[in-house]
């Protein structure tokens, strides 16, 4: 009796979500996120841009909903444009997108649904993909292409806050030109040493996150940049 | 009574600074480094934008970037460049200058050697570098932290932005200054080598000054045969301080060049040495 009942459970919730659109799955991760209101966390950040020669920043990173981020740090840093959860954010709103599941593929061990949208209005965003788990109503990867930031891939490695959609680790990769001064503004006339090119026409930037805090209200001084 | 090698010093660097001539190079660099500073205070944001916009097309800059550490950087890098002239003027007649005048005679009259007066000629030299680099460390460095705060660096380079953390710039600043002090000893010494060949204080200013003017040039020229000449050009290792911005620093690198700035210091000073002490030339003789 046992096992029927098993059997009928894992197929009614099989098909469900067999049945779920792809806008219901990605709204459904939508959902999940959005039950956190207010988070903050310690960030490390590593760089590896193609003309850009820094060491690991540390800081602070702080999410209010629905778009209030900010990446708060002590010295300089180059920082992706995006704020990541925007994108998940602008999920909320299924009438303004199209969106279709192209197929599926295994990262890190995990199955992933690939979705595509298409907005309806002419925003920034020109496409998205998602990479989503359906059981965890998860979004583990994501690739938008905008209009003033060129494509930009986001790997998310969810950890210890996963319950709440959060990543311990998100992996900005994008398009960058090639970068160069010349000699006269740089002042860099008559070099000794030259180094090889680096001709790579991607960077990437690492934040992993520690010491979450959840849910507990951050003023919105926090945000301003100072 | 023998004078004392600090009374030689001591009258050497009063001949040296009683000449308005010596006071070209730090009415020169205050007004290189008030420039800049202006430049930087007015529009630096626009200056770095300029330099930035390129990668910032994929990422967004953030932070306080025209920090004095920046500043002081963008100095040293224009100021390095046209120090030596600025040296040469000064240290390019102290031989040839008084032979011109006539008061060599006078001074090689007195029980001193030829090699102590020297010596004493090439120290008052190094005084001058000294005072010059230590007018333009506390015009660059702690006037700049000054006016623009402290805060972590951007090294600005042709072929890539190096961001180095406030902590990590003060040792690298003091090791770019000793750098230009060794370079600019080179200069000073190649000056005194010139000055002790002629009786005309103007030529070894002159020729020293083209010959810094012509290494320059041959340093920028991407040409394949001039390759292994620029290796022995001290102008090429007079910008090796550049390389302390680096990260990582490359150590041999740095070590080499230090080697052949010290090498040609020798260099020119032994030749110095050997000529005005064995040689005997007309202004003595007549």
């Amino acid at each position: 009796m046992k096992k029927i009942i098993f059997v009928l459970a894992v197929l009614i919730f099989g098909l469900d979500a067999l049945a779920q659109t792809p806008k219901q799955v990605l709204y459904n991760c939508y959902y999940k996120f959005s039950k956190l209101n207010d988070f903050k966390a310690d960030a490390a950040i590593h760089f590896d841009v193609p003309g850009l020669n820094m060491k690991q920043a540390n800081g602070k990173i702080l999410y209010r909903k629905p778009n209030k981020f900010r990446i708060k740090l002590m010295g300089i840093a180059f920082l992706p444009k995006q704020n990541p959860f925007e994108s998940i954010n602008g999920l909320a709103d299924t009438n303004t997108y199209v969106a279709v599941s192209i197929g599926n593929e295994k990262i890190n061990q995990v199955s992933l649904e690939i979705i595509n949208i298409i907005p309806l209005n002419q925003g920034d965003l020109i496409t998205g993909k998602f990479w989503v788990n359906r059981a965890e109503n998860l979004i583990y990867q994501y690739e938008l292409t905008t209009r003033s930031s060129g494509t930009v891939m986001i790997n998310q490695k969810m950890g210890e806050q996963k319950i709440h959609a959060l990543p311990d680790e998100i992996k900005f990769t994008f398009d960058v030109s090639k970068f160069k001064i010349p000699k006269g503004i740089a002042m860099d006339i008559n070099s000794a040493k030259k180094k090889s090119l680096d001709n790579r026409k991607t960077g990437t930037i690492i934040m992993n996150f520690a010491k979450f805090v959840l849910n507990k209200k951050i003023k919105d001084i926090e945000f301003t940049e100072e | 009574m023998y004078p004392s090698f600090i009374q030689l010093l001591r009258a050497e660097i009063i001949k040296i600074f009683s000449r308005k001539r010596s006071f070209i190079g730090f009415a020169a660099i205050a007004a290189v480094v008030f420039l800049i500073q202006l430049a930087m205070y007015v529009d630096g944001e626009n200056y770095i934008g300029l330099i930035t916009q390129s990668i910032e097309q994929s990422i967004k800059l953030s932070g306080h970037i025209v920090t004095g550490n920046m500043v002081c950087f963008i100095i040293l890098q224009t100021l390095i460049i046209q120090m030596p002239l600025l040296v040469a003027l000064v240290t390019g007649d102290l031989i040839s200058g008084e032979a011109q005048s006539g008061t060599i005679r006078l001074l090689l009259t007195k029980p001193v050697s030829r090699e102590k007066i020297l010596f004493v000629k090439f120290v008052a030299g190094l005084i001058y570098v000294i005072a010059l680099i230590l007018f333009l460390g506390i015009l660059s460095y702690p006037l700049s932290l000054l006016i623009f705060g402290n805060g972590d660096m951007m090294v600005l380079k042709s072929d890539e932005l190096v961001i180095l953390q406030s902590a990590d710039t003060v040792w690298r600043f003091i090791g770019a200054f000793f750098i230009a002090f060794l370079s600019l000893t080179v200069v000073s010494s190649l000056s005194l080598m010139l000055s002790c060949f002629t009786n005309n204080s103007i030529t070894p200013i002159i020729t020293t000054m083209s010959i810094i003017i012509l290494f320059t040039i041959i340093g920028t020229l991407d040409v394949p045969i001039f390759e292994t000449l620029k290796q022995f050009l001290f102008t090429t290792h007079m910008i090796i301080w550049r390389n302390l911005f680096d990260n990582p620093i490359n150590i041999s690198f740095i070590s080499k060049s230090i080697g052949v700035l010290t090498a040609q210091i020798a260099l020119f000073y032994g030749i110095s040495h050997y000529y005005f002490s064995k040689k005997r030339h007309h202004w003595i003789i007549v």
